[in-house]
């Protein structure tokens, strides 16, 4: 019994000791993200178009799921955030920021899920930004949309795409691990989301409407995970 | 030390015992049945939670033009299936593609749908709500109107705590509800239990004989059904091209499966199959004897032809009908309920 408890409490003063840049002047570290495209930062309020260029092409919304958020010391986790999942939707600026809770370790590289894991697919009515009434669930066939981006294109038929990735099974799996490594310890760690990525492929008129789980919906979730990227 | 250990893991065992007994304790598990595949430790049952569900289940309010709700394609004394439809009807007259099951024992259930396409119970109600050709809606719009009607935030403070109407606890709700949708006290449930003054017919005791031989590898007791997918044979139906289970997994071998249904209540829930061609039993015995297409997809449990002389089709229909539960399809717990709606209007 009595190793356990000394177990214990090694347990709580170990993560109370290190501290480093990021925590020391009290403040606690977050998580920023910056959609852009094409290096230009988006940003609109709701119901307008994030980007317009003429009238043959806009980003009209942006909305995805953030899950399990990790700070990594070399390959070790040293934190996890408590909350599992965020709705991030660039239309909403509180959604851009995540606040992380105090970590005092030092780290290297942040850790995060593009999209909802296989277990949580099939678990139900859930609550809070995982709610079907958040707009992220497929009615038609079970399943949460890890990612929205819609907008016009006029390449497109009825000159819109719309690119809902998801899918949570066996080879139709989407779920994206994102590793970005941190230079600094700094207060916030803001990572660039490189919209072009992706909608090159709109704009050059080969991909305009996914709407199910897929080989399509994994290609394009592969390269979606390649739109985050650390910027400085 | 150890023997400490082993009284305080018992109790401890006691404790979560008799705790998870109370949460499901709205729930009663038939004697004889497997564990319920949904998990209630997240859905806990509450009598209020199952009156709001039973509300919702019954109410127009979620659909577009307030015409249409769950009950009018799943009623109770046809075992909530849609009557005398083979496709069933939904919002502006609009024609679905399918058949409307039966409901019952859906704690038992694991992917619900023809084809499976749905892998919870919680997440069902999104598929009509949204459907075109069902309720033409959005769960948003509907938890909408439920926040601006004179009944709703009341129910749901009642089953949840306070006035919030959120996506989760409106879909909890409608489970709680369907969950209570039980179908245990059949003539055939008498009997295997061994009642007092019940018993099988001769002709009855022949087809349970039969139908052990040639359904319960799909139709399993004793809930008439693995949860499985199968290809029963039938021919595809040209015009509505409907090939089920490999819609949603994309495999060829899945082609022409369909979730094998229960058969609880079957007297009552015609027309029968997916898309309701079949208007009689006769038929369907038909069916499994003389008009099963071979295919490579046909299920392996049908290969071989299944021969049945005509009274031997007679009493497979007689033991058929032993499954129909009069308790179940007039238990006035399931009914609309009238003393709610009532009361709005009052209001
Ligand atoms: C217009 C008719 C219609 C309405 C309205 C309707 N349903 Fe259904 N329901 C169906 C049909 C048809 C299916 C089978 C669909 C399929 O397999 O694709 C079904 C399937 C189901 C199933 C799956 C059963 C199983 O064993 O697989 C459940 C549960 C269900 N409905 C509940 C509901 C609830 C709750 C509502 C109200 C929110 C509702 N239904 C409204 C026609 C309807
Ligand atoms: C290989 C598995 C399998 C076997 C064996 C089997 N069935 Fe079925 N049964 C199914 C499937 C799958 C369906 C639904 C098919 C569809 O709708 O396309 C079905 C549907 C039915 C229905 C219609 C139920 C409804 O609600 O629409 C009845 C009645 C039925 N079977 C009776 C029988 C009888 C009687 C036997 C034995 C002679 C039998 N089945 C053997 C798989 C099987």
């Amino acid at each position: 019994m009595r190793p356990f408890f000394f177990f214990l409490i090694g347990l709580l003063s170990c993560t109370a000791s290190e501290t480093h840049a990021g925590d020391k002047n009290g403040l606690s570290p977050a998580l920023v993200f910056r959609p852009i495209y094409n290096g230009k930062e988006l940003s609109g309020t709701s119901g307008r178009s994030l980007f317009v260029s003429g009238d043959t092409f806009s980003i009209d919304q942006i909305r995805f799921y953030c899950s399990d958020i990790c700070l990594l010391d070399g390959e070790a986790i040293v934190w996890r955030d408590k909350t599992k999942c965020h709705l991030v939707d660039a239309h909403i600026p509180a959604t851009l920021k995540i606040d992380l809770s105090k970590i005092g370790r030092r780290y290297t590289s942040i850790r995060f899920n593009l999209g909802i894991d296989s277990i949580t697919n099939v678990s139900g009515a859930l609550g809070g930004d995982l709610d079907p009434a958040k707009g992220m669930y497929w009615a038609w066939q079970s399943g949460y949309i890890n990612m929205k981006i819609e907008g016009v294109c006029s390449k497109c038929d009825g000159r819109k795409y719309r690119l809902h990735l998801g899918g949570y099974s066996g080879e139709n799996a989407t779920i994206q691990t994102v590793n970005i490594p941190i230079q600094a310890n700094d207060h916030e760690m803001v990572i660039g989301i490189e919209t072009a990525t992706i909608l090159n492929e709109v704009k050059n008129g080969t991909t305009c409407s996914i709407m199910i789980p897929g080989k399509q919906a994994v290609i394009l979730s592969d390269l979606a995970a390649k739109m985050f990227v650390p910027l400085k | 030390m150890k023997k400490w250990l082993f009284i305080i893991l018992l109790t401890g065992a006691f404790v979560g015992l008799s705790f998870t007994n109370r949460k499901v304790a709205f729930f009663r598990v038939p004697e004889g049945w497997p564990a319920p595949t949904y998990n209630f430790n997240n859905n806990k049952l509450t009598r209020e939670g199952v009156l709001l569900g039973r509300a919702l289940f019954y109410d127009p309010i979620l659909s577009a033009d307030s015409t249409i709700s769950c009950a009018s394609c799943h009623l109770q004394y046809t075992a909530f299936t849609h009557v005398d439809h083979n496709l069933s009807h939904g919002i502006y007259g609009r024609i679905g593609t399918r058949n409307s099951p039966v409901l019952s024992n859906l704690a038992w259930s694991r992917l619900l749908m023809w084809d499976g396409a749905v892998n919870h119970l919680d997440v069902q109600p999104l598929a009509p709500i949204a459907n075109k050709d069902e309720m033409d809606f959005s769960l948003d719009s509907s938890l909408i109107r439920l926040r601006r009607s004179a009944l709703y935030p009341s129910l749901f403070r009642q089953a949840f705590g306070d006035t919030s109407i959120t996506g989760e606890r409106f879909l909890k709700s409608l489970s709680m509800f369907m969950l209570t949708i039980v179908s245990s006290n059949s003539r055939y449930d008498q009997v295997m239990r061994h009642e007092k003054g019940v018993e099988f017919s001769q002709q009855e005791q022949n087809g349970l004989r039969l139908f052990r031989q040639h359904c319960e590898s799909c139709h399993k007791e004793p809930l008439f059904t693995t949860g499985g997918f199968a290809n029963n044979g039938l021919p595809v139906d040209t015009l509505l091209r409907d090939h089920g289970r490999m819609r949603v997994t994309g495999k060829r071998s899945d082609s022409l499966h369909f979730k094998i249904p229960s058969l609880r209540n079957i007297e009552f829930s015609f027309p029968y199959m997916h898309d309701g061609r079949f208007d009689r039993l006769q038929q369907v015995i038909e069916h499994y004897t003389s008009g099963i297409r071979n295919s490579v997809v046909l299920s392996p449990e049908l290969r071989e032809p299944i021969v049945l002389s005509a009274n031997e089709k007679v009493d497979m229909i007689a033991f058929l009908l032993t499954l129909t539960d009069k308790g179940f399809l007039y238990d006035t717990s399931f009914s609309y309920p009238r003393f709610l709606f009532m009361r709005q209007t009052k209001e």
